[in-house]
């Protein structure tokens, strides 16, 4: 971590007030970043991410406050020299005509080119590193405005590379993209930081991806900057929660991941997990609006986080440890509760025998059971009698066969 | 192959045929009249070989600076719709849509049917010329001024059309109160024609439309950068107000220029521009600045023999001519424009 402090800063922010006329979005903006670092500015919709964007590329003037960009006072830099410094990636749509995706990506070395900006051996060197950086090398021919979405915006990326900058501003830069090219596209920023050493200021929608690329992270809300530090040190269940005031989901900073919240319509059902043999169940049975209780669930497992996640009621024991006999005796209480007990197919290891003892101990019940184990196999590991309950081939068989379980039993 | 390289061997190949092409509007301008000549004649008669004293007067006092001023106009009419497109980004803008022509026509009116500019006359040179920049040069601002707070290409052919509606309303409240000879030179100036050009106004129309043509190029590296949008090129260094103004200065210049000795031309501005991005098939303003100069300025030569001969003796006004071909192209455009999306 310590090694962060050798890097020299490519940007400072010193008390920045961004707005637009005189009315301020955000006031009393701060931080710095590194060369080869990757700074996500995350924050509902509106909060002013892009107005301090916009500020930082000079589209807009700061109101209050100053920028130093590579150890230079921003306001006394020309238009020019910026450029040579900074790219700059918007969400604005190209339309360049008939203008082919190399010739795009060229036009980025537009602040290095000489009075009638044309290109020499240096400049098409430039791009076609920019373009090959980005895993376009068989669009360079193509028109532009004959590329689908995703292809665009790798040939914008290359057009923002082909600036040799050292610092390049993105606004929303998977807007508009599907999954696959949301990933390429932040995989492209990534190794642009790591291997070109360009500092990287993106705001993003998607928290979960910028937990995962991002250096540092400014959350924006408030009209100001919340917090500012590392994904890891940042963003907690609570400060997710507040940041976008989410009501009816749920953040796991493990996971990275937000859940909704269900409204339990159906069940109770109760899921004896392990080693994350219960992570899809979890989820569906969430997702079909089940009350979730949850137990013997090892802290650590990924079936707890899910659980937890998913806000399911949850008894858990040490990691790699045995359950107590309060918290035995909590899930013997919930199974009672239970319409119905789900048995996940968990390996057996030493630490998880409580979970077969109440599995056994629900057949003994009389629970009605539904099991993701091979029915052969179902004595010989959890000693619970394999006639009495119902073994579905995977998640969704066990979906459809609870849900007509539950149907019966209420009408 | 590099695709800049096969787009610098298509434009290597439509370039010269163009210039070709050209040549062989301005020889057939200076042979077809309402008098008979044969080539051979007018051949010697351009290397001062005088056969036909009065054949050669027409030759070369009234055809050869018509035709060198429909070739030259054509092209900075054409240069100046260029222009206006890519800044405004909006592939149906033109000088003669977005009301600079109308400005033009408006102070012109002033000065050729009222008595504002008597005294002047005799004072300040080249005023008809000089009104007509005036009146571009207002319009234009005017519709700066609308375009910075609006984004919408659609707003600002209104405002261009708003502006030729009032221009057109001062100019027949004019009309009504002016002398009888003042409305007919005023007429023929509007109607838009190269006939009767003079030596002087080709003098003038050349030499500053050259300047201003070599100006067009010093902003083309910007001008490419503006293909990108406004923002897209503030990011990458374009200084965005002193870009706007050359911009404004030169595009107006051009078409005031022809303007303001010819009378507005339709269309020109408007459809060649595009015809030159088909033909070259590219964007790049640095191939298309000649194409389009090259095809304004056969499109305009063209149409201006078109106009000496179809009702000859008779001459069609020009405009007429340049819509007939122009307002098809526009409305075919728009079309395709339609089908791609």
């Amino acid at each position: 971590m310590n090694h962060a402090h050798n890097k020299p800063t490519v940007v400072r922010l010193e008390n920045l007030q961004v707005g637009y006329g005189r009315k301020a979005v955000l006031r009393e903006i701060s931080f710095g970043l590194q060369e080869g670092r990757f700074l996500s500015l995350l924050g509902p919709n509106g909060a002013g991410k892009t107005t301090l964007l916009r500020t930082m590329a000079r589209l807009i003037p700061a109101m209050a406050g100053n920028i130093m960009i590579a150890g230079r006072d921003f306001s006394k830099l020309k238009q020019s020299e910026l450029a040579r410094i900074q790219a700059v990636v918007l969400t604005d749509r190209l339309k360049p005509g008939l203008l082919t995706a190399y010739e795009v990506a060229a036009l980025g070395r537009h602040p290095h080119t000489g009075f009638f900006g044309k290109l020499g051996p240096q400049d098409h060197q430039a791009v076609k590193r920019a373009i090959e950086m980005v895993g376009a090398g068989d669009l360079t021919d193509r028109y532009f405005e004959q590329l689908s979405d995703g292809e665009k915006q790798k040939i914008v990326l290359a057009r923002a590379l082909a600036q040799e900058p050292r610092l390049i501003l993105l606004d929303e830069p998977t807007l508009h993209l599907d999954l696959k090219h949301r990933l390429e596209t932040m995989s492209i920023l990534r190794s642009m930081c790591r291997e070109m050493r360009v500092a990287v200021i993106a705001s993003l929608h998607d928290i979960d991806i910028a937990s995962r690329v991002s250096d540092q992270v400014a959350l924006i809300s408030g009209g100001g900057l919340a917090a500012f530090g590392p994904p890891e040190r940042i963003l907690d269940e609570q400060a997710v929660a507040r940041l976008y005031s989410l009501n009816g989901a749920r953040y796991d900073s493990r996971l990275g991941v937000i859940e909704l919240r269900n409204a339990k319509r159906r069940g109770p059902v109760f899921v004896l997990p392990g080693g994350g043999a219960a992570a899809s169940t979890l989820r569906l049975l969430h997702k079909r609006d089940y009350a979730i209780m949850c137990g013997i669930a090892h802290q650590g497992d990924i079936d707890t986080h899910i659980a937890r996640a998913l806000d399911a009621e949850l008894v858990t024991a040490p990691p790699f440890g045995r359950a107590t006999p309060e918290a035995l005796q909590e899930c013997r209480r919930m199974m009672q509760l239970a319409g119905a007990v789900i048995d996940s197919g968990f390996e057996l290891g030493q630490a998880n025998q409580d979970n077969a003892a109440l599995l056994a101990e629900a057949s003994k019940m009389g629970k009605a059971i539904f099991s993701l184990r091979a029915p052969a196999s179902q004595e010989k590991e959890t000693g619970a009698p394999a006639a009495d309950m119902v073994h579905c081939q995977d998640e969704m068989e066990l979906a459809s066969r609870l849900s007509a379980f539950f149907h019966k039993s209420v009408s | 192959m590099k695709p800049s390289e096969a787009r610098n061997h298509r434009a290597m190949a439509v370039l010269p045929l163009l210039a070709l092409t050209m040549i062989v509007v301005f020889w057939l301008s200076l042979n077809v009249g309402s008098v008979n000549s044969r080539s051979g004649e007018v051949w010697r008669i351009i290397w001062g070989a005088a056969a036909d004293a009065n054949l050669d007067f027409i030759v070369r006092n009234i055809r050869l600076p018509r035709a060198l001023a429909a070739l030259g106009g054509g092209a900075m009419l054409a240069v100046s719709g260029l222009l206006l497109q890519v800044f405004f980004r909006n592939p149906i803008v033109g000088p003669f849509v977005l009301g600079i022509s109308s400005g033009a026509t408006l102070m012109v009116s002033l000065v050729m049917l009222t008595s504002v500019a008597v005294g002047m006359v005799g004072v300040v040179p080249y005023l008809t010329p000089l009104a007509a920049f005036a009146g571009a040069l207002g319009a234009m601002s005017l519709v700066m001024a609308v375009a910075s707070r609006v984004k919408q290409g659609v707003t600002l052919l209104i405002t261009g059309i708003m502006i030729g509606y009032l221009t057109s309303a001062v100019t027949s409240l004019l009309i009504t109160f002016a002398e009888a000879e003042r409305i007919k030179g005023f007429n023929l100036w509007q109607l838009g024609s190269f006939s009767g050009y003079t030596w002087t106004e080709l003098a003038l129309m050349m030499s500053i439309g050259s300047v201003l043509l070599v100006l067009v190029y010093g902003i083309s590296k910007q001008l490419n950068a503006f293909l990108l949008g406004e923002n897209y090129a503030a990011t990458m260094g374009v200084n965005i107000r002193r870009f706007r103004i050359a911009l404004v200065f030169v595009s107006c210049g051009l078409s005031a220029l022809v303007t303001a000795t010819a009378g507005p031309v339709a269309f020109v501005g408007l459809a060649v521009p595009h015809m030159a991005r088909l033909a070259m098939g590219t964007s790049d303003n640095k191939l298309l600045i000649p194409a389009t100069a090259l095809i304004g300025a056969v499109v305009c030569g063209a149409c201006d023999i078109v106009a000496r001969m179809l009702f000859a003796p008779v001459e069609a006004p020009l405009s007429a001519i340049t819509s007939f071909f122009g307002a098809p192209v526009v409305i075919m455009l728009l079309l395709r424009n339609r089908v791609k999306q």
